[in-house]
């Protein structure tokens, strides 16, 4: 009797051994253990981790070389000196005066970190993406939108901390590091440009697979082969392959759901109002616009934007001649007069170039006026002016108060023409994509030297007593942003910095 | 000693009386401890608290009764911890509660009542702002130099979120409304003349009272062993509308059913009921000290709070849904009913079979329900509610038309509650048997098997509510959602209100464990013993291998007391030597093998579907935090207790703990969590005891003393970049848990101060680099740790003629801190700022400190993260405090024998009395800087009856 009793003791405890691995298999917490494709579409439809450029890790920082420079910005003498307080961080004046070191001592990069995070992302849901339950075409699906996420990231890493690439001259350069797996030890070496340029390649040809054919308006955010054909409008046209663009640019266009926003129908938002001396800010319906709003801008194949969390970008007095101020509506919207109110600055009077969110988010995704302007760039370079400049008056139809179709003397003319209606539709956000490659394509006639007169720039400091000429030429190897000096300690040598 | 001391947690009666047990007190008295320094960076660093045999969850003293305590042990060594398992290795206290005691066939009761009365809370203490008079100052002098961060209000209606303080406001009107200047000035002495204290001190403040009542029975038979209590307490806090009230019931019955047969059923349970409506010290602390609560003629006066008055003053308030969008803390305190409610339970059941001689098996159950309700009632008095109702409104500003309001009238009511079920099964084989007449044999072997589940839920908000009506409004328009969302009154747009949606919470700890030990004492004299534990949970890995624990231990102990030769030693009493050795585990659950995910729990505003996010990018090392303890120690006594104590001596290697890592932003994170790091713990433990008596005359003494050495080893870290390392918080190899480092300060040079850099060159204050990318052991100077190595306790006791007096000392030794500093605000201009107090060291131009900011300088902002941090602010943190002193009287039996009472004590007890000695130059208690709400001093009366 008694040892029947030890018996089963020693049985029960036996048979709770064997079952204690189902029973703690059930895990701590719900949904925290990639187990289904739905989470993983949970992740991908978390629109905001991808949209913006330059917000990540909490830097909370800014695409600073969009925003500072390029020659669409340009902060007067004066505007400083009597507004040192004015809102300009010492990092944006970095970037406005094309400075390296300084650069490097920044606390982290926001572009940097923020674009190797969505590609983080993008490795774990192709990684997971076999290995979870659910629907195949579902699966798929995710699978195109990683490698779309992925391409774009690399994509704009490349433009900023690779030299302009041109398969021609400079493809053995420092490219950026291909993380394709979520491992820590992966190596952390740079490939080069070319291997680059040509892994971004391989990547839309994977996402190419989507069955989505078009852009889905409820959900902008996934990839559709129209939104792939725009980007890849863009790719080709950067490395100057202009027949390849030219191609996906008509296909992009095709699209029944991404079309021109006809700015007549822009309405006013919040004005600002500010007594002595009185002033208004007249803002556009953009001003109000939320993420619930932006993401589904109907011009995007793809909603992305550049970053601007100082919301204070000055348009340059070229930039701003450029535009017929009385009729182009984009002037009248974006550009906005007495904007040195926002920041409490009362002389001198400046004008605002302001997008979405009080000026936050500039779009920089594909959008129909992006294919519309690529593909009247490409028939410029191929002498075709009329077809270059019918593509644009499309455009200007949607922009201008009052038709006024642009005409070109020839080939030179044309080319002139579309870049200046490219700079008017896409400033701050393309302008330092497009002065890089103007530089190492095969047309000198559009380089772009960069060049402005401001105060003699310290460590910390801007001193007031002296002035400096600084400019950014065609060839120089500023033209790649130096990557952030965390970075390359803590990656113990693994990293190799840009050479200047 | 434990009966001595009134108390309404029993972790603030262990202070001072356990060498190696640190306690860091909190502001109800209760305390969190350290035992024998830390042993792990992320992990839990409390130890496990273990009632009546079973691990309760979290370290939480508070479901028991204090008077129901019969003894406390605290385990620290790996033999005594490992048979606890997890989370022993931050060592284990062990609570035994009251048993009757068997042979006294009878009843017995035991009522204990007393009240406690705190001093007033002392807001010089407690509030860090500066008087009015310098706050004033300062935003003068800010103003004049133009110290500003972000842009500074100007009159412009998108300002309107802009609200500064009182006085900006007249520096405001001056500059945009043509105020005069002399007007200005005259108004701003005069505010430097105000100061509010008084008013909060008279609105809100009350001495706190503890009422304490507890009534306990015991009883016990041939078969039956019954013990029953009843607690009833209550506490005001020193802040009004502050407060709990709680019920405290414990059963416990044990039944020998046959010989072989023990039943044991015992029941807890507690219902308490909190009141939190009171101000937070932050809410006092957002008023500037001019700004008062009530005008002289008694109306509410102006706290300024979100808008900006001149903005405010221009719209057509009358057509908002509460033309008085004004707030003021009184009236928001006397608005709101912010409650929580409290029902827990804990049943226990076990069965006792006695096999054969010596040999039993024990089966235990234990079950626990916890259940809280919080409510938070806002009436709409308060601006919270008027607030919610005015800026959920389409409103357009050149019009001036207020258009759809989406907030019915009326207060809000948010209510959320929580749960926790947990289980504990646990059998167990006991032995206990003679061999050969010599050999004694001790011996258990089972497994224990629990899950704790908490689960929580908001619930959405209720609007328009009015509870004397019992009615509610739901919002006209909903609550709003993608595709269908709001402007709100500034015209911004996408906006959705407040709690539309029930948030659930849910989290499952699940645990197995299998233990034995065995000791074999031979003679009495030579004890060996071992144990084995394996404990596994149920957290997230590839590898279900890498979940269970691997605890072990040896030991010995040599009773030299009984050892022939001792004999001749006549004056020993006591003597016992112990050696200890095992590993004991930790886990640090927030990371996984593999990437996690947080799965949002309803749509997302922005794209209308469930998103997710990354939580964790992984730790592919993820394993068990392993401490291996070598413990020595001796007890001793000599001379018939006229000499007594315990000497331990441990060393505690922690291996594979988690540290945190800097990794390349490349990798996807710029830090990680890998258990890689290594702790090491050595310390020596005294405890010296001293009997005197004297005929009636009695006394002894206590001292307790620790010496816990520690340092982090292995910790790999590419790069301590200074912002790091003057973080505490940041482990460094080679140093110990909690390091601080400083800057070396070079001065001021042309208003702008400077801190020497790498090879002491001097870098100005005004960039960042420094402190963001430099790399900080090349430059910062190491000033020693924060927690202090050197822990001393120490208890007299005096007794003579039925008077009681004991005397509880304690004291930290041989830690640093840092002394508060004035921080440069940032938003003077653009907020409601605060100027703290220390603004005065700058006044007074200490040189170990910057000096303000020139005209404009627009770096300023950045001089925070390195003025904090300066060498010159570093200051010894050891102290001297005399905790409590408690006094007693025993009535004389033969003077209550008529009263059929066995004893009668009445008590009294002050409390935090204060520091006897501080190395400090200030004058500050280190644990208690100024701005932190510190226990104050108590009065405790009471008495205590035996029937």
């Amino acid at each position: 009797m008694k040892f029947f009793k030890l018996y089963i003791i020693l049985l029960a405890a036996f048979l709770a051994f064997s079952a204690c691995k189902k029973y703690l298999s059930e895990e701590p917490k719900k949904q925290t253990s990639i187990q289904t494709a739905e989470q993983l579409e949970a992740l991908i439809n978390n629109a905001m981790l991808y949209a913006p450029d330059g917000t990540s890790n909490g830097i909370g920082g800014q695409n600073g070389s969009a925003g500072y420079s390029t020659d669409d910005t340009e902060i007067p003498l004066d505007a400083w000196r009597l507004n040192p307080n004015g809102k300009w961080t010492i990092d944006n004046i970095y970037y406005y005066t094309f400075k390296t070191d300084e650069i490097v001592g920044l606390s982290g990069d926001p572009i940097y970190a923020g674009e190797y995070k969505k590609i983080f992302t993008a490795n774990l849901i192709l990684f997971n993406i076999d290995k979870v339950t659910g629907d195949e075409s579902l699966k798929n699906e995710l699978k195109a939108d990683a490698h779309f996420i992925r391409a774009y990231a690399y994509w704009v890493l490349a433009n900023h901390f690779c030299l302009p690439y041109t398969a021609a001259k400079n493809g053995n350069e420092l490219g950026m590091t291909l993380k394709t797996t979520i491992d820590y030890d992966e190596s952390l070496t740079r490939s080069t440009i070319k291997e680059t340029y040509d892994f971004i390649l391989a990547d839309l040809a994977e996402a190419m697979k989507t069955s989505r054919n078009d852009v889905d308006p409820v959900k902008p955010w996934r990839v559709s082969k129209k939104a792939i054909e725009a980007f890849l409008s863009r790719y080709y046209l950067f490395i100057g392959n202009y027949d390849e663009s030219l191609v996906h640019t008509d296909n992009a266009l095709t699209s029944t759901t991404a079309a021109l926003v006809d700015y007549h129908t822009i309405v006013a938002g919040t004005q600002q109002n500010y007594t002595s001396p009185t002033a208004s800010i007249i803002n556009s319906e953009f001003y109000d616009y939320t993420a619930a709003k932006f993401l589904y801008w109907k011009e995007f194949y793809m909603p992305r934007f550049s970053y601007q969390s100082s919301q204070w970008l000055l348009p340059s007095t070229a930039l701003r001649s450029l535009y017929d101020q009385a009729n182009d509506l984009r002037f009248k919207w974006l550009m906005l007069a007495n904007g040195n109110r926002r920041f409490t600055i009362v002389t001198p009077m400046l004008y605002r170039y302001s997008f979405f969110s009080d000026g936050r988010y500039i779009p920089t995704g594909p959008t129909v006026g992006e294919m519309l302007l690529n593909r009247a760039e490409v028939l410029a370079r191929k002498g075709l002016v009329q077809e270059a400049m019918n593509a644009i008056n499309i455009l200007r139809a949607k922009r201008m108060n009052t038709a006024a179709p642009l005409a070109a003397t020839d080939k030179d003319d044309a080319i002139k023409k579309v870049l200046e209606e490219r700079r008017r539709e896409l400033p701050f956000s393309f302008r330092w994509y497009d002065i890089r490659r103007f530089s190492v394509n095969d047309y000198p006639g559009d380089d772009v030297t960069v060049s402005r007169t401001f105060y003699k720039v310290n460590v910390g400091a801007v001193d007031t007593t002296a002035t400096e000429v600084y400019s950014l030429a065609p060839g120089s190897r500023r033209y790649a942003v130096p990557i952030n000096g965390v970075e390359i300690a803590s990656a113990k040598g693994a990293i190799e910095q840009n050479k200047y | 000693m434990l009966d001595r001391r009134p108390v309404t947690d029993i972790s603030t009666a262990l202070q001072g009386l356990v060498p190696g047990l640190q306690a860091k007190e909190n502001l109800d008295g209760s305390m969190e401890f350290l035992i024998r320094g830390t042993s792990s960076i992320y992990a839990s660093r409390s130890p496990l608290v273990v009632v009546d045999g079973f691990p309760i969850s979290g370290s939480d003293f508070s479901t028991i009764n204090p008077n129901d305590v019969e003894t406390i042990t605290v385990l620290k060594d790996a033999a005594a911890a490992s048979i606890w398992g997890a989370r022993s290795a931050n060592g284990v206290i062990v609570i035994t509660t009251k048993r009757p005691r068997v042979g006294r066939d009878k009843m017995t009761v035991e009522i204990n009542a007393f009240t406690k009365i705190y001093n007033n809370i002392d807001l010089d203490q407690v509030m860090s702002q500066a008087n009015s008079a310098d706050h004033v100052r300062y935003e003068r002098l800010a103003f004049d130099r133009q110290l500003f961060f972000t842009t500074p209000y100007s009159p412009s209606f998108a300002n309107i979120t802009l609200p500064t303080t009182l006085a900006q406001e007249f520096i405001f009107a001056n500059k945009y409304n043509g105020y005069s200047t002399a007007r200005m000035n005259a108004s701003l002495d005069s505010l430097a003349q105000i100061n509010n204290r008084g008013q909060l001190k008279d609105n809100f403040l009350r001495n706190g009272i503890v009422n304490q009542f507890s009534i306990n029975l015991s009883g016990a038979t041939e078969r039956t062993k019954t013990y029953g209590s009843l607690l009833y307490e209550s506490k005001k806090d020193g802040i009004i509308k502050k407060g709990y009230e709680r019920y405290l019931m414990n059963f416990n019955n044990q039944f020998q059913a046959t010989k072989y047969l023990t039943l044991v059923f015992g029941a807890n349970v507690q219902f308490k009921k909190t009141e939190s409506s009171g101000p937070d010290i932050g809410e006092m602390q957002n008023l500037s000290p001019y700004e008062t609560l009530l005008n002289p003629n008694g109306s509410y006066s102006v706290n300024l709070n979100s808008y900006n008055r001149e903005q405010m003053a221009l719209l057509p308030l009358d057509k908002f849904p509460y033309s008085d969008w004004s707030y003021n803390l009184l009236r928001e305190v006397r608005g709101r009913d912010i409650t929580n409610e409290q029902i827990s339970a804990r049943i226990q059941a076990g069965i006792n079979v006695k096999i054969l001689k010596g040999v039993d098996f024990d089966s235990k159950l234990q079950y626990e329900r916890n259940k809280t309700d919080f409510s938070n009632y806002q009436s709409d008095e308060t601006f919270f509610v008027r607030n919610i109702a005015n800026t959920n409104v389409v409103y357009n500003n050149t019009t001036r038309v207020v258009g759809t309001q989406y907030v019915p009238k009326g207060g809000i009511l948010r209510a959320n509650s929580s749960n926790l079920e947990s289980y504990v099964i646990r059998n167990q084989l006991n032995v206990n048997r003679t061999v050969a007449g010599v050999f004694n044999v001790n011996a258990i072997v089972g497994n224990e098997l629990s899950s704790y589940l908490t689960t929580t839920q908001t619930n959405p908000w209720v609007y328009g509510y009015f509870p004397d009506k019992n009615q509610s409004t739901v919002p006209p328009f909903g609550f709003g959602s993608t595709g269908n969302t709001f402007t709100n009154f500034r015209g911004t747009t996408g906006q959705t209100l407040s709690g539309g949606n029930t948030v659930f919470g849910w989290g499952k700890d699940k645990y197995v464990s299998f233990y034995g030990n065995a000791a074999i004492t031979y003679r009495s004299k030579y004890t060996l013993s071992g144990s084995a534990r394996s404990d596994a949970s149920n957290y997230i890995t590839d590898d279900p291998k890498l979940r269970w624990s691997p605890l072990w231990s040896v030991g010995g102990m040599w009773r030299m007391i009984d050892e022939d030769f001792m004999k001749n030693i006549g004056f020993v009493d006591n003597l016992v030597v112990r050696l200890t050795y095992g590993k004991n585990g930790n886990a640090e659950k927030t990371t996984s093998t593999k990437p996690l995910l947080t799965v949002g729990t309803s749509p997302n505003v922005n794209t209308g579907t469930i998103v997710a996010s990354i939580a964790d990018n992984g730790n592919p090392f993820l394993r068990w935090e392993k401490t291996t303890t070598t413990n020595l120690g001796i007890d001793f006594s000599m001379f018939k207790r006229r000499l007594f104590g315990k000497i331990d001596l441990y060393n505690k290697l922690g291996e594979d703990i988690t540290g945190n890592i800097v990794l390349p932003a490349t990798t996807g994170t710029t830090s990680q969590k890998f258990n890689n790091a290594e702790i090491i713990n050595r310390g020596i433990e005294l405890e010296l005891g001293s009997d005197f008596r004297l005929g009636k005359v009695q006394w002894n003494t206590t001292m307790t003393y620790a010496y816990n050495w520690n340092r982090v080893n292995k910790l790999f870290y590419p790069s301590y970049l200074a912002f790091q390392l003057v973080d505490p918080s940041t482990p460094v190899e080679g140093r110990p848990v909690g390091p601080l480092y400083s800057y070396t300060f070079l001065g001021v040079k042309d208003s702008i101060p400077y801190v020497a850099g790498p090879k002491g060159v001097p870098y100005a204050m005004n960039a960042v680099q420094l402190h963001n990318t430099g790399l900080g052991l090349d430059f910062l100077n190491y000033e020693g740790t924060t927690v202090p190595p050197h822990t001393l306790g120490w208890v007299n006791n005096f007794n003579a003629y039925g008077f009681n007096l004991m005397i509880v000392i304690v004291g930290k030794f041989g830690g640093v801190y840092r002394d508060p500093v004035f921080n440069f605000p940032t938003f003077v201009g653009s907020a409601k700022s605060n100027v703290s107090s220390f603004v005065n060291e700058v006044f007074n131009g200490n040189p170990l400190i910057p000096q303000f900011p020139k005209y404009l300088e627009p770096q300023f902002y950045l001089w925070d993260r390195y003025t904090p941090n300066l060498q010159g602010l570093v200051e010894s943190s050891s102290f001297l405090e005399c905790k409590e002193i408690d006094f007693e009287y025993n009535l004389p039996a033969k003077m209550i024998r008529s009263l059929q009472i066995s004893s009668l004590r009445i008590f009294s007890q002050v409390r935090d009395i204060g520091m006897i000695w501080h190395a400090n130059k200030k004058g500050y208690n280190p644990e208690w800087l100024p701005g932190t709400q510190r226990p104050v001093t108590a009065f405790t009366f009471g008495i205590n009856a035996k029937f």
